[in-house]
C-alpha cells in the first residue's frame, strides 16, 4: 500500500502532541470516573463504617471500602455477605448490594461488604473487551449504575507484578498477576502489598466481630468445573451438605465442593483455617468471564445469551443448566436464595448462633420481576 | 519505592520519545511515537 510522504518537522511534532495530550484528556476522564465509588442505599437499620476501623493499614487507601452492620432486636449470631472480590463477577456483589438494601435483620448481626476489592473496581481487565458499567433501568424510570471492574487489584496501587507470586505464609508459587487477586492473598499480611493487607482486615473483621458464618460470591465461567457451586471448609461442610440438599430439593441444584487444603489464599481455605469461622464460597454461571464468549458487551453481563455458548450446550460441554441464556437476574437469585436458606439450617445447627433475616426476595420473584424491581430508585 | 523507580523510567523513555519525535524527519515516525507516549504518560500519571 502506497503511504503518504508527508515530511516531520517541529510544527507536526506540535501538532501530533496536541493530538496526544487530547486522546489523553479523553480517555483519562474515562479511567478515573471508574474511580467514582457506586450509589448504594442501604437498607434502614444498618450502621456504615470502614474496614480500616478493623485494620488501620488500609485507613487513607483506594483500598478502604464501606462496611455496614446491621443488628436485630434479639441476639444470635453473626453473618458476613462479602460481593466484590473480584469485580468483574457482578452476581456476586448485586447480590450483597440486594442484602444491603432490603434487609431487615430480625435475629443476631448482619454485615455485608459489598466492593470487598475496592480498587479492582477502578479499572476494567485489559484485553477482555469488558464492559466498564452495568445499568439497571428501575420501574420509576431511573438507572441504577455499578461499576464492571477487573478480578485483580488495580495495578496503579500495586505495581510491578512479581515474576513468580509466592504465597504467605504457604510458600504456594502462583502466576505474578496472582498477588493482585484477593481471594488468593489470605490470610494476608499487615504490611504485605495492598491487597494482602485487604486480605489481612477482612481477616481482622471476622476475628474481632467474631462472625459465625460468612459468604464470598463469586461468578465463573460456564465451561470451569466448579460453577453454580458451594466451596465449604471442614468446619462448614455439615451446614452446606444441609444447605445444599434443601436447595436440591427446591429446584435449585449446586455442586457442594469441599475446599482443597492444599489451594492455598482462598477465602474458603483460609478464613476457616485462621478464625473460627463457617467459610462458604458461592460460584454461579457467567458466561462473559468464559472463552467460548462472542461479542463481548453490557448485554451480556446482564443475559448470558451467547450463540456459542448455546452450541457449547448443545456439545454437552458445560457444567451448568444453560438452555438460551443465563440472566444476572437468575444468577443473582441463587446466590440469594442460597444464603437465605444457611442461615436457615445455621439455626437448625444452634439456635443461640441463629440468623434471620427478613424483607428479602425469593428466587422465582427475583427471575420474574429482574433485579431491578428490588434496588431502590436513587431519584 | 520501586513504584516510583517504575514511574521514573516510565517517565525517563517519555521524555526520550518526545525528543526523539522532534528529531524526527518522517512524520509517520513521528505518528508512531505519538501512540507510544500515550500509554506511558498514563502510566506516569497513575492513570491507568
Amino acid at each position: 500500500m502506497h503511504k503518504m510522504n508527508i515530511k516531520g518537522t517541529r510544527k507536526t511534532a506540535i501538532f501530533l502532541l496536541t493530538v496526544a495530550l487530547l486522546v489523553m484528556y479523553v480517555t483519562g476522564r474515562n479511567f478515573l470516573a471508574m474511580r467514582q465509588p457506586d450509589v448504594v442505599i442501604p437498607a434502614d437499620g444498618f450502621e456504615k463504617r470502614m474496614l480500616s476501623d478493623w485494620f488501620q493499614g488500609i485507613h487513607n487507601t483506594p483500598a478502604d471500602t464501606p462496611v455496614f452492620i446491621q443488628e436485630g432486636q434479639e441476639p444470635g449470631g453473626t453473618v458476613l455477605i462479602l460481593g466484590g472480590t473480584h469485580p468483574n463477577e457482578p452476581a456476586g456483589y448485586i447480590a450483597a448490594v440486594l442484602f444491603l438494601e432490603r434487609a431487615q435483620v430480625q435475629k443476631g448481626r448482619l454485615i455485608v461488604i459489598p466492593f470487598a476489592n475496592n480498587t479492582a473496581f477502578t479499572h476494567n481487565s485489559p484485553q477482555e473487551g469488558y464492559p466498564q458499567y452495568i445499568r439497571f433501568l428501575l420501574p420509576d424510570g431511573s438507572v441504577r449504575t455499578f461499576r464492571y471492574g477487573s478480578r485483580d487489584t488495580n495495578p496503579v496501587y500495586q505495581w510491578p507484578d512479581p515474576d513468580i507470586y509466592v504465597h504467605e505464609p504457604s510458600g504456594q508459587r502462583l502466576a505474578g498477576s496472582e498477588m493482585r487477586n484477593l481471594n488468593r492473598a489470605y490470610p494476608g499480611q499487615p504490611h504485605g502489598v495492598i491487597t494482602q493487607r485487604i486480605a489481612f482486615a477482612i481477616l481482622e473483621l471476622i476475628r474481632k466481630e467474631d462472625i459465625d458464618l460468612a459468604f464470598d460470591l463469586h461468578e465463573a465461567s460456564p465451561e470451569y468445573p466448579v460453577v453454580n457451586a458451594i466451596v465449604a471448609h471442614e468446619k462448614s461442610l455439615e451446614l452446606g451438605a444441609m444447605a445444599a440438599m434443601d436447595l436440591e430439593g427446591r429446584g435449585i441444584p449446586f455442586r457442594l465442593e469441599p475446599s482443597p487444603r492444599n489451594l492455598r489464599g482462598l477465602s474458603h481455605r483460609e478464613w476457616g483455617d485462621h478464625t473460627d469461622v463457617m467459610a462458604i464460597l458461592m460460584e454461579t454461571g457467567n458466561p462473559i468471564q468464559g472463552r467460548l464468549r462472542g461479542r463481548t458487551n453490557e448485554a451480556l453481563a446482564l443475559t448470558g445469551k451467547d450463540k456459542f455458548y448455546q452450541k457449547a450446550a448443545k456439545l454437552g460441554s458445560l457444567f451448568i443448566p444453560y438452555e438460551d441464556d443465563q440472566p444476572i437476574a437468575l444468577r443473582t437469585a441463587r446466590h440469594v436464595t442460597a444464603i437465605m436458606t444457611f442461615l436457615e439450617m445455621l439455626g437448625f445447627i444452634s439456635e443461640e448462633k441463629s440468623v434471620i433475616v427478613n424483607n428479602i426476595p425469593d428466587y422465582n420473584d427475583i427471575i420474574d420481576k429482574g433485579i431491578e424491581a428490588f434496588l431502590l430508585s436513587i431519584s | 519505592m520501586i513504584m516510583l523507580i517504575y514511574r521514573g523510567i516510565a517517565l525517563f523513555i517519555s521524555l526520550v520519545v518526545v525528543h526523539c519525535m522532534f528529531q524526527e524527519e518522517e512524520f509517520w515516525k513521528q505518528a508512531s511515537a505519538t501512540m507510544v507516549i500515550i500509554p506511558l504518560v498514563m502510566r506516569v500519571l497513575l492513570i491507568k
